[in-house]
């Protein structure tokens, strides 16, 4: 072939193609400039290797696959039709090597008769699939992958709303948008190639007095001027629930981005794209798409050939010859139409000669058509169903669907008044629609569809190397529907999607198997309509943007005083202060919390309002814990349960009036337990008398612990009578702190006297302040999350989700008495008794102590045998080394634990056999003297 | 900076991915064709129930929010569901919790959400990219899902749009805002 | 009937243009009756036709398929393969379809391509440590493969994960099952069906169920879009539908139907050798020998038939998968499907008797259908042909909703399944 540059201007680009250094033009694509540069060879199909060349000119190219290098990164798999030229690009063609021209493994090809479609199910079965594996992986794959290439998350999505969306700004697209513009309506018109126009742009016509281009550019003005979107370089790949259309736009300097756009209709005005003949060796390269020639030509000022073979089956593509012989290329014509039916193209590294009707023409280039497939994806993709029109050969839209519509090409209107009739009437145009100055007639096509039983290799999936042959023999396994064929054959599924293969292939099962083409029927269209970048998909959902922390109001105030912060329950949270290992850390802080006063942030508990006059029959009703006894200014500690009488939380509710209550929960699990009491308020009860809301983060709780946690509430003085009598554990009193409700609750998690303050958000950091203040004398300091976890567990308090799983019942954690005695409903009480839930060697919480210094590793299962096989009776769910005891404790969820109190029992972790004994679950002060002490 | 395949024993991750919480009572985002601030000071007051007994009880001259609308002035009150609504501007005071006879439950929001101000030529292409709600339609509800977080959001001026996220996530809605691109 | 593969039969056949090839399986139409009709062309249908005849002699069987074999969700998972389970009695289960993965390519003389490549499951905190601790130890006891890693060996197996400081979930190590993998999903379905049909079952595809005979109480058969077809059993294996059918059959299922989506990119030289799930996004993903990187996660939110899902879904997949390799944001996005999944409360399957007496369930796999295919088939011919349970299927009988013994997978071991 001899490609070359004839025409036009633009700032010269050099780039390198496979190693060698090359020259293109600002406004080239990748494949333009390596046309330009009498480039032939630009890849190898994926199995046999054979060489390929361009064959198209957008995205429907199925050779011209490249790894570009820019700025040091490089991105595989880009498409050298798709891809604009930039200055110092390297290119390298894919699964090549060392170049496309010279590649290594173009032997295979001689073994092609023994590796046909689908070979690799009925062999490598001997010794073992593992041993071929390798092998196949290293000669699968296109592109490399650039191990240090990382992709920003910079493309951000955007959301939109329309009254009508117009995909394709060829003559029905802008006919459809002019006409809903004119109309008064929003419109956004989008198009992927950069400037608008579609086969106007490389076609000879003319729209109302001018020139077709110029015409398209004036359109797009004057719907830019009115307000309306037009959008160049952007594909509409999907189309989903409800009229959704996911755009993918590509901008030059800044990132690409996707559109999330809602439209009240969609107009599909995508064009069509030109399909392959399929004759013998119809994959050499210099074998083109007669479009793509008209496209090099006009846009790219490319000639592809000097003796050139035009054949074609229908006249929109016989009508290139005129144009090409213009530029100066001889061209002969083989209407095929008329009979004559394409022999062969010879020339193993591209074409030489063509042989038709056994005459044989020296050529340079053969430009193909076989004719005009119907761009219907955006169609299908909603559901819309197919009919297949013979007059043109064609699969087209058939039962129209609401909100949707085709126009143009895509609906198999070929002729330009067509278009322009069918996207004005699509844009709901009033008065005429604008007028082509040819008439246009409909398509005049004979289908060339392959034959079955022909001769020779005829290819109908390039990048694929899938053959004619192929599909005989799918269809002589029976694999007989289109989506075996595409599976067994791998038809359709390289990356180019099928789009100049999927109707020759099922055209040619038809044949086969002596079915209509109509009958044989495509497979399901999908999104995307082309390859989408992922980053396009993800948007700027990563790092700190990904499932985003709450943060607590204290935060600078923990970080000033040397906070490590760990996520617990979706909350960003001091795990520990100061310098040292988090084991060091945390052993001091738990050590001392039991000696001075510890402070610690507790704002992200679940702080949940129940209010109303039936706010008593809810808070009841969901919890396994009679709540109704309740009196104001009290606490009780309980759970609630699922509806399968699993704990799903444990936490203390306070009665603040006869109509208020104050439901905590863990941090982790606020917006379960809102979701499931405004389920049950809404259900059960009546919603006009109970309300429920959550006022977790306008809250801030801080915490003293410790024995000398009294002395500084006192320091404190916020009016609130501290004796033991006034304020017991489990009550709560109103205090005041610099002019605002301070609510004063012993509440104890870690066994000893406790109390928490709990102001407004905004009265925390003064708080804290004076809490810091008032605690210097008294040896306090900040502690964080971990050493609470340690506390909580020297006194068996569990921690839902981690000392229970989602099987455990309140009474496998010893708590039996609503289960025995409640009377009234509560959620998850039937649960409670079914068979499983009444066994007698269920898991239940115990502790665990062991000899020695080192704790039991979490996670370690407890075993016994049965019958000689081993068998898991539990596991350790928390363990730590206590400080306060001087010894490692364990709790446990261990089946029949509570019979079992007293018993030495064998564990295993990662194969290495253990010991404990079971013990009550509390290891440090049983009776709970430390509460008042 | 380090490198996660270097470490072996637990690392203060942490410090490395979350940037700190800012200083909402004085950070800005300036940005071509709009900035962005937190407004501080607003009375904010959640109620449920008769929101006819609410209003005339905390703010008789409250305009009723929904999605989009312009507030030219305060008190608001900005709809949530059918029988809840945020009362925002209103000057009676704090507003102490609880049940109240006229058939309404009243909390104090005031420190429960934060109110972030979106403004300029620009801001509706920032709206667009934070919610795919229909704003040119509105709806009687202000709640929304903004940049992934539950949000109300209004405007009080044809440019300039208000966003209430609970305290605990405006730091995330901070920094979304801060690493837009451009 | 399609005669024995090999590479002797590859090198003969490529002699003579590919001629002599058989069948795969017979384009068969139904017979008026059979001892068994199996409902479901999918992988869990054709297995158990296939072990119907093989283990226990019966071949008057029917397979009758709505669309083509192997299209329902037996051809639209992410073909991973694993036992990484909990519970004693899930570890059996899949351990067993594990197991005869293992040797199912010989057996049926098709290469199903089941890649040994390992699963490693990736935790992020000491917390889920403590989770991954306590489910290797429960796989170990079981008797299934499993390692404890620590993150410079989960690194070393997927040296492209995300190590910087800003990794919004980094590495603190994971659970690893080095017998877990991929296989082609679509040639177990047609291994399967293959071999099924060699022992004479007939595998009826483009038939419809439209309702079924019910005779004395008991299931007789059924009316299709070909006719009516009597049984002396049924079995239903039509995972994605199972509600539809049972519907049809006269009872009530606890099943709900959600579109799984899954993506694929296009292919690019080898990068991942493992197959990847990390806890904190949710998001899983290996390379397929094509160089496809495929990649899943959750379901969509809303309960759907329609088998596509939408892009909120692809977005938190998406994200979490360049969350765990920030490169592979270099790929596109090549196609986008989704399978129908039958979500049970308990996320196991429900294999026993259907309250209709003569019609069998083989269903609620959830997304875990395409890793049980063998297992599933075994049982469920153990099941018809002996009228009674296998002991691994038993605790998986419909009964467990009314004892409330459950097999809560993410409950057990704290992980969703």
């Amino acid at each position: 072939m001899t490609a070359r540059r004839i025409s036009g201007s633009g700032a010269s680009l050099s780039f390198s193609f496979d190693g060698r250094p090359l020259q293109g033009r600002a406004g080239d694509t990748i494949a333009s400039a390596l046309l330009a540069s009498g480039v032939r060879i630009v890849g190898r199909g994926f199995k046999y290797h054979r060489p390929r060349g361009i064959y198209g000119h957008w995205t429907e190219e199925p050779n011209a696959l490249v790894d570009v290098t820019r700025d040091g990164r490089t991105t595989p798999n880009l498409r050298a039709t798709t891809e604009w030229l930039t200055e110092g690009m390297i290119v390298r063609s894919v699964n090549a090597a060392p170049t496309a021209e010279t590649d290594r493994s173009r032997y295979l090809d001689r073994f092609a008769r023994f590796i046909p479609a689908g070979f690799y199910y009925k062999t490598f079965l001997w010794p073992d699939w593992h041993r071929f594996e390798p092998s196949i992986r290293a000669m699968a794959g296109l592109g490399r992958l650039d191990p240090d290439h990382e992709p920003p998350a910079d493309a951000a999505p955007v959301n939109a709303r329309c009254d009508i969306l117009v995909v394709g700004a060829g003559p029905a697209g802008l006919a459809a948008a002019l006409a809903a513009s004119r109309a008064g309506r929003s419109v956004m018109l989008v198009d992927d190639r950069p400037e608008p126009g579609g086969s106007l742009l490389w076609n000879e016509t003319e729209v109302d007095g001018v020139g077709g281009a110029e015409w398209a550019g004036a359109v797009a003005r004057e719907l830019r001027d009115r307000g309306q979107r037009v959008l160049p370089d952007t594909t509409a790949f999907g189309v989903f629930d409800h009229n959704l259309v996911a755009l993918w736009e590509r901008r030059h300097d800044q990132p690409d981005r996707q559109w999330r756009v809602r439209a009240k209709t969609v107009v599909v005005a995508a064009g069509s794209i030109e399909r392959p003949l399929v004759f013998p060796d119809n994959d050499r390269p210099g074998v083109m798409s007669a479009e793509a020639a008209l496209v090099y030509l006009k846009l790219h000022g490319v000639l592809v050939g000097e003796r050139i073979v035009l054949a074609a089956n229908n006249d929109r593509a016989l009508a290139a010859a005129e144009p090409l012989r213009a530029a100066g290329a001889a061209v002969t014509v083989a209407d095929l139409r008329e009979g004559p039916v394409i022999d062969g193209v010879h020339g193993a590294s591209g074409v030489e000669a063509v042989t038709i009707s056994g005459r044989r023409m020296e050529a340079d280039c053969l430009l193909v058509s076989g004719g005009f497939t119907p761009t219907v994806h955006l169609f299908c993709q909603a559901k819309g169903r197919l009919r297949y029109d013979d007059r043109i050969a064609a699969f087209v839209p058939g039962e129209p669907l609401p909100g949707m519509a085709v126009a143009g090409a895509a609906n198999g209107a070929f002729s330009l008044q067509e278009a322009l009739d069918q996207g004005h009437a699509a844009g709901g145009g009033n008065g005429v629609a604008p007028r082509a100055a040819a008439s246009g007639a409909p398509l005049s096509i004979k289908p060339a569809w392959p034959r079955p039983g022909s001769k020779g290799r005829q290819w109908i999936d390039f990048q694929n190397d899938v053959t004619v042959k192929d599909v005989e023999l799918a269809a002589r396994e029976n694999f007989r529907s289109v989506e075996h064929l595409k599976r067994y054959t791998t038809l359709g599924m390289a990356t180019d999607q099928g789009k100049t293969s999927n109707m020759n292939g099922l055209a040619a099962m038809a044949a086969i198997t002596g079915r209509t083409i109509e009958a044989t029927g495509t497979t399901t269209y999908r999104p995307p309509f082309v390859p989408v970048p992922f980053t396009v998909i993800a948007g700027r959902r990563r790092g700190e943007l990904f499932n985003p922390v709450r943060r607590l109001v204290l935060e600078a105030e923990h970080r000033a005083a040397g906070a490590v912060f760990r996520e617990y329950g979706g909350w960003l949270r001091p795990a520990w202060y100061g310098p040292g290992s988090a084991f060091e850390a945390t052993l001091r802080e738990a050590k001392q919390a039991r000696e001075t006063v510890a402070i610690f942030d507790g704002s992200p508990l679940g702080k949940i309002e129940v209010m109303g006059p039936q706010a008593t029959d809810l808070v009841d009703y969901n919890s396994y814990n009679t709540l109704s006894t309740l009196k104001p200014g009290r606490f009780r500690y309980g759970f609630m349960l699922t509806e399968s009488g699993v704990v799903y939380d444990d936490g203390v509710t306070a009665r603040i009036a006869d109509d208020h209550y104050l439901v905590s929960c863990s941090s982790g699990h606020v917006p379960g337990v809102m979701a499931r009491l405004e389920e049950w308020r809404q259900d059960r009860f009546d919603p006009a008398k109970i309300a429920i809301h959550n006022s977790t983060a306008g809250l801030a709780t801080l915490t003293a612990t410790g024995p000398r946690s009294r002395r500084l509430l006192e320091a404190l003085a916020l009016g609130v009578d501290l004796s033991d009598e006034a304020l017991p554990h489990m009550a709560f009193a109103d205090g005041v702190f610099d002019g605002a409700t301070a609510r004063i609750a012993r509440v104890s998690f870690t066994g000893d006297r406790s109390y928490e303050i709990t102001v407004p958000a905004s009265k925390a950091p003064a708080l804290f302040a004076a809490m810091v203040e008032a605690g210097r004398p008294l040896d306090a300091f900040p502690m964080g999350s971990e050493a609470l976890l340690l506390l909580r567990a020297e006194k068996g308090f569990l921690i839902a989700g981690k000392d229970t799983d989602g099987t455990t019942m309140p009474h496998d954690l010893g708590v039996r008495g609503p289960r025995d005695r409640r009377a009234g409903e509560y959620v998850g009480k039937r649960s409670l008794f079914t068979d499983d839930a009444m066994r007698d060697d269920r898991q239940q919480l115990v502790g665990l102590s062991v000899e020695g210094e080192t704790p039991l590793p979490t996670g370690a299962h407890a075993v016994d045998r049965i019958e000689g096989r081993r068998r898991s009776i539990g596991f350790v769910t928390s363990s730590y080394w206590s400080p306060t005891l001087g010894r490692p404790i364990a709790l446990a969820l261990i089946r029949r634990g509570l019979g079992r109190i007293g018993e030495t029992i064998e564990l295993v972790h990662l194969g290495r056999p253990l010991k404990a004994s079971v013990t009550p679950p509390c290891a440090l002060d049983p009776e709970g003297a430390r509460l008042n002490a | 900076m380090p490198d996660l395949r270097q470490r072996t024993a637990p690392l203060d991750h942490a410090a490395t991915l979350w940037s700190p919480r800012p200083d909402f009572a004085s950070v800005t985002i300036e940005r071509d064709g709009w900035a962005a601030r937190s407004v501080t000071g607003l009375s904010q007051c959640l109620v449920s129930g008769n929101l006819a007994a609410a209003r005339k009880a905390f703010a008789p001259d409250a305009l009723e929010m929904g999605l989009w609308s312009i507030a030219t002035s305060i008190p608001i009150l900005v709809r949530i569901a059918r029988d809840r609504a945020l009362i925002v501007g209103h000057d009676t005071g704090v507003v102490p919790s609880g049940w109240r006879p006229e058939g309404f439950a009243a909390s104090d929001a005031t420190d429960l959400y934060a109110v972030v101000e979106i403004a300029g030529p620009a801001m509706r292409d920032i709206v667009a990219q934070a919610t795919a709600a229909d704003l040119d339609s509105g709806s009687p509800s202000a709640t929304v899902v903004f940049a992934g977080l539950q949000a109300l959001l209004y405007r009080v001026d044809e440019q300039a749009a208000r966003i209430h996220v609970e305290t605990s996530q405006a730091t995330a809605l901070w920094h979304w805002l801060e690493k837009l691109p451009g | 009937m399609s005669g024995r593969y090999s590479a002797f039969a590859l090198l003969r056949e490529g002699l003579r243009g590919h001629t002599g090839w058989k069948p795969a399986w017979r384009m068969a139409e139904p017979k008026k009756e059979y001892d068994v009709v199996i409902v479901g062309g999918g992988g869990h249908g054709l297995a158990t036709a296939y072990y119907l005849a093989k283990n226990h002699g019966i071949r008057n069987v029917a397979v009758i398929e709505k669309s083509w074999l192997g299209g329902g969700n037996t051809g639209r998972n992410t073909t991973t393969i694993r036992s990484n389970y909990f519970y004693p009695e899930s570890v059996a289960l899949y351990d067993f379809a594990l197991k005869l993965y293992e040797g199912l390519g010989r057996e049926l003389n098709y290469n199903i391509m089941f890649s040994q490549r390992g699963v490693v499951t990736v935790a992020h905190s000491d917390a889920e440590m403590e989770i991954a601790a306590r489910i290797v130890n429960a796989m170990q006891i079981n008797g299934a493969d499993a390692e404890l890693l620590g993150p410079g060996e989960v690194f070393e197996r997927i040296p492209l994960a995300n190590a910087g400081p800003k990794a919004r979930y980094p590495v603190f190590g994971g659970v690893w099952q080095g017998r877990a993998g991929v296989a082609r999903h679509d040639a177990v379905a047609w291994g399967y069906a293959r071999a099924a049909d060699g022992f004479g079952v007939d595998i009826v595809q483009d038939c419809e169920v439209e309702g079924f005979l019910v005779e004395n109480g008991r299931c007789a058969g059924v009316e299709t879009s070909k006719g009516t077809i009597r049984a002396g059993a049924m079995a239903l294996a039509v995972a994605g539908h199972s509600s539809v059918l049972a519907a049809k059959a006269g009872f009530d299922l606890p099943i709900r139907s959600y579109s799984l989506q899954a993506m694929v990119s296009e292919p690019v030289k080898p990068c991942l050798d493992t197959v990847v799930l990390y806890l904190g996004t949710g998001t899983y993903l290996f390379q397929s020998d094509k160089g496809e990187i495929v990649v899943g996660g959750g379901i969509d939110r809303v309960p759907s038939y329609a088998q596509r899902g939408n892009p909120p879904a692809q977005q938190t997949i998406i994200s979490g998968m360049l969350e765990m390799f920030p490169s592979f944001g270099q790929l596109k996005m090549l196609r986008q499907w989704a399978g129908n999944v039958d979500v049970v409360p308990d996320s196991s399957p429900i294999i026993g008797p259907s309250p209709l007496p003569g019609l069998y369930l083989n269903c609620g796999w959830g997304t875990g259908g395409f890793k049980s295919i063998p297992a599933g088939g075994w049982l469920t011919a153990h099941l018809i042909a002996k009228g009674d349970h296998h002991e691994i299927s038993r605790p998986f009988d419909l009964d467990r909703f009314a004892t409330g013994r459950l097999i809560d997978e993410a409950a057990g071991s704290g992980i969703a399944h």
